[in-house]
């Protein structure tokens, strides 16, 4: 019977195929190379740092592109392509860049300041979809006086403006009069970098390669993958197998990577924080007495205990510890309940009915808190929170919406009572967006907080390029916010970046020996130094 | 036959038409836009109204919509996300669908039929109950977790997972190798793939087998003393196939469609991911893109099953 045996014999057939697959490949494994693996859940989308907005995107550009200048280890702002730079102060500020000489694109051309005047016009033309322009905003006119030299006129001061011209500078001679936001060189890029773009294999790999003219020194790596794994699970077991080198884990994973041989789990907190923000526009937290409550009734070591597993620390206020701006003065409100109560009940709130929930003019005290789904922590801090505050006789509804509805609906339509967000931050203190009272009606001050000292020291503090003066002003502010307790204050998780211990620092190279040294965590990261990460041979390996 | 199909062809104009509309709607009615996704205090909201004029966000609707057909046609759409032209981007990853999911389908329908055929002739003997056993097993098991156990049990036995299409570290190996690795990659996701539809459609095989056997041309064949094989195989067999052509209609759109869940777990390039991400992050043209073509298919794939039917069943002729 024809039809029986076809039947019985096709699938025995695609399964043999199938199964001899693994005899043949199974035991075959990766050697060992002189390259750095990135594993990354996302894709980049732009390899521009003019139109680059995520992550991945910017960890590329940040191996295949230069910006004039860049923070060194330890958070100074040092030249990159620019050899020394001047800042004349002023009502019209004016900063003159003196560029390096000899620097060359990755195609063999040379560097020159119209490339830098090329990369400013771009991000203003109004047609380039970039998100940079709002740093360029204050500039009046850019001049480019000889090939070298690069002035940069501004209309009024500006401080976080000299932190804008860290972006990366990108090619005139090949993008010129094309449409940028089309151009094959957004997945083609050609900086002037420590690595030169090789291959972009969407949603799989990005790989790069040292580049021998680079201006600081070949690399000593080869080259650089950048893995693309959609999925946590995925990426610890491709850390523990060695399919990756490099990646950033989360709290759960800590401990059980950390104890791994072959990988160092390094520690540094973030710049950024969580925190619950009050909508005052509601009249229930219009009172700052009801927010402080909110703050002391939350025990927030605790939640950094269990949500960060202890990675983290309590935040007092818009700054992280580690930064110049910080006012260790202030110091975080304890978790005290009885407090609370005590503050509500002079706030008004009195449970008459008894049935534990508080009420003022006969309406209790009763909040949605939402926040977006598919982010763990939060869902986790909502939990916490309801739990922290019907001790103190408040009921709290947690709802999580999809991020664009979260966003459209709720945040940007001012339609919520209270929230659960984080803040990345950049390092320079500006946070004119957030907090200035002009920024309620389209902008980032979403709670809509209104203080005029707090906005006069934010106009002031990014008029001042003074860094003591700077400090004395942000410390102010950080201290006026924490006593207003528009938002409360949550914590700045650690970030905590896992490295396979195969890759060491060349200190330095004599008579064709290198002398290694382990890679250390620096204030700016710990990719500060890549071009001289090595994965030394085993004859290297001796001290 | 061939008016019937020209006929059907011609219908699919104002079907085709109605479904771009819809997957127009669809989109467009879900809350947030494809750029301002972000809470980015660097970018103020008169950037982002900026940035809609130049993708023609602030026009009319209906402007939006013929903008869309226009360059769909004329392949000048690109996707929001990274500009790159949206058909390019879909033709990336369907190679990588297609495979993995034509190979599962070969693996269900190969596995399935000769399954349904083998529990229907021995109806509630041993064998029968064992496949019914694992077909209720298979259906009920949730894959992505039986992928999870899969993938730690290669890494327990190679040392390493078999994650996407290829391994990454194969430059300069021989073709033989990069075959058999392709193979290999395929192996484990397409068989997790397959065991839902394994189970399902044997068991779809099973009961219209069983229909077939009670029939009265059955018996009459059986009494006249053919013997069994003969009477299963050529006799019930093409008139038991009918139910199982309808599920192959759904195939051909399912070839493409993907699956978020097992692309993501084996981080497979998918068409399912490019598609969930487009959602999540408001693509417009690449969703809509994606929707109007399994669309499509949906209705291509139902033609080919009346198409079928015909060639399996004699008596059903179209006109």
């Amino acid at each position: 019977m024809k039809i029986k045996y076809f039947l019985i014999i096709t699938p025995l057939l695609i399964f043999s195929i199938l199964i001899s697959s693994m005899f043949f490949m199974g035991f075959f494994k990766p050697h060992r190379v002189n390259q750095l693996i990135i594993g990354s859940i996302g894709d980049a989308t732009y390899l521009n740092p003019v139109l680059a907005q995520d992550s991945a995107s910017s960890d590329i550009n940040s191996f295949v592109f230069n910006g004039l200048l860049k923070y060194d280890r330890n958070l100074n702002i040092v030249g990159d392509l620019a050899e020394s730079w001047e800042v004349k102060e002023g009502n019209k500020p004016v900063i003159i860049f003196h560029l390096k000489k000899g620097v060359l694109w990755q195609d063999g051309e040379k560097f020159t300041a119209d490339d830098v005047r090329f990369t400013y016009e771009t991000i203003m033309n109004p047609k380039t979809n970039t998100v940079r322009r709002s740093d360029f905003e204050k500039v009046e006119r850019v001049e480019v006086p000889d090939p070298y030299t690069f002035i940069v006129y501004y209309k009024e001061p500006f401080a976080p403006g000299l932190q804008s011209w860290m972006i990366g500078i990108i090619p005139k001679h090949i993008l010129q009069g094309k449409d940028i936001n089309r151009a094959s060189f957004n997945r083609n890029p050609i900086g002037t970098g420590p690595f030169i773009f090789q291959q972009w294999i969407s949603d799989e790999k990005i790989t790069l390669k040292a580049n021998p003219n680079y201006f600081e020194g070949r690399p000593y790596l080869d080259g650089i993958v950048y893995r693309i794994i959609p999925e946590t699970s995925l990426m610890e077991i491709e850390l523990l197998t060695g399919g990756i080198d490099y990646t950033g884990i989360y709290p759960y994973q800590y401990k059980r990577i950390s104890h791994n041989p072959s990988l160092r789990v390094y520690k540094q907190l973030s710049h950024g924080y969580s925190y619950i923000g009050y909508n005052l526009k509601n009249p229930l937290f219009k009172d700052k007495r009801v927010r402080k409550a909110i703050t002391l009734a939350i025990n927030r070591e605790e939640m950094v205990k269990y949500i960060l597993y202890g990675l983290g620390v309590v935040a007092t206020g818009p700054f992280t510890p580690d930064m110049w701006y910080y006012n260790h003065a202030v110091h975080p409100l304890p978790y005290d309940p009885k407090k609370a109560k005590k503050l509500l009940a002079e706030a008004g709130f009195k449970d008459i009915d008894g049935d534990g929930i508080l009420e003022k003019d006969g309406k209790p005290f009763s909040f949605t808190l939402i926040t977006n789904s598919g982010n763990d922590i939060r869902k986790d801090i909502g939990v916490m929170v309801q739990r922290y505050l019907k001790e103190v006789g408040i009921d709290v509804k947690l709802r999580l919406y999809e991020w664009s509805v979260f966003l459209t609906n709720w945040i940007n339509s001012k339609n919520f009572d209270a929230c659960i967000l984080g803040w990345s931050l950049s390092l320079d203190p500006d946070q004119y967006e957030i907090w200035h009272s002009s920024q309620i009606k389209s902008g980032f001050n979403f709670i809509s907080y209104k203080n005029l000292e707090v906005d006069r020291l934010l106009e002031e503090g990014r008029r001042t390029f003074d860094k003591k003066k700077r400090e004395k002003i942000y410390k102010r502010f950080h201290k006026i916010i924490n006593e207003d307790q528009p938002y409360t204050f949550l914590f700045v998780p650690e970030s905590t970046p896992a490295l396979n211990k195969k890759f060491f620092l060349v200190k330095k190279e004599e008579k064709g020996r290198k002398l290694l040294k382990p890679i250390k965590m620096e204030k700016a990261g710990l990719m500060v130094d890549i071009i001289k990460w090595y994965v030394p041979k085993e004859n290297e390996l001796t001290p | 036959m061939v008016g019937f199909i020209i006929k059907r062809l011609l219908q699919l104009i104002p079907t085709l038409f109605g479904i771009t509309i819809i997957s127009f709607a669809v989109i467009h009615i879900a809350p947030g836009s494809p750029v301002g996704n972000t809470l980015n205090p660097k970018v103020p909201p008169r950037v982002i109204e900026q940035m809609k004029k130049n993708y023609d966000l602030d026009k009319p609707l209906s402007v939006q919509y013929v903008l869309w057909i226009k360059r769909l046609i004329t392949g000048k759409l690109y996707s929001f996300k990274d500009g790159k032209p949206v058909m390019k981007k879909i033709k990336e990853r369907l190679p990588a669908t297609i495979v993995l999911n034509a190979v599962a389908s070969i693996i269900i329908f190969s596995l399935a039929i000769p399954l349904g055929i083998f529990s229907a002739a021995r109806q509630y003997s041993f064998w029968d109950n064992t496949t019914t056993f694992f077909a209720y097993l298979g259906i009920s098991i949730p894959s992505f977790w039986l992928a999870y156990l899969l993938i730690l049990a290669t890494v327990k036995i190679f040392g390493f997972p078999v994650l996407g299409i290829r391994s990454f570290f194969l430059e300069g190996a021989s073709t033989l190798r990069i075959i058999y690795d392709r193979i290999w990659h395929l192996t484990i996701p397409s068989i997790i793939l397959a065991i839902g539809g394994i189970a399902v459609i044997s068991r779809y095989m099973r009961s219209s087998m069983l229909e077939v056997i009670r029939q009265d041309y059955i018996q009459t064949a059986k009494a006249k003393g053919l013997p069994e094989e003969v009477v299963y195989y050529k006799h019930g067999l093409r008139n038991a196939l009918l139910p199982i052509i309808t599920l192959f209609g759904f195939l051909v759109p399912s070839l493409i469609s993907g699956s978020v869940i097992i692309e993501t777990v084996f981080a497979w390039p998918g068409i399912g991911r490019l598609a969930y991400q487009a959602v999540l992050s408001r693509d417009y043209s690449v969703v809509m893109t994606i929707n109007t073509i399994s669309a499509t298919l949906v209705l291509i794939g139902n033609l080919v099953a009346d198409i079928l039917y015909a060639v399996a069943d004699p008596r059903i002729r179209y006109r």
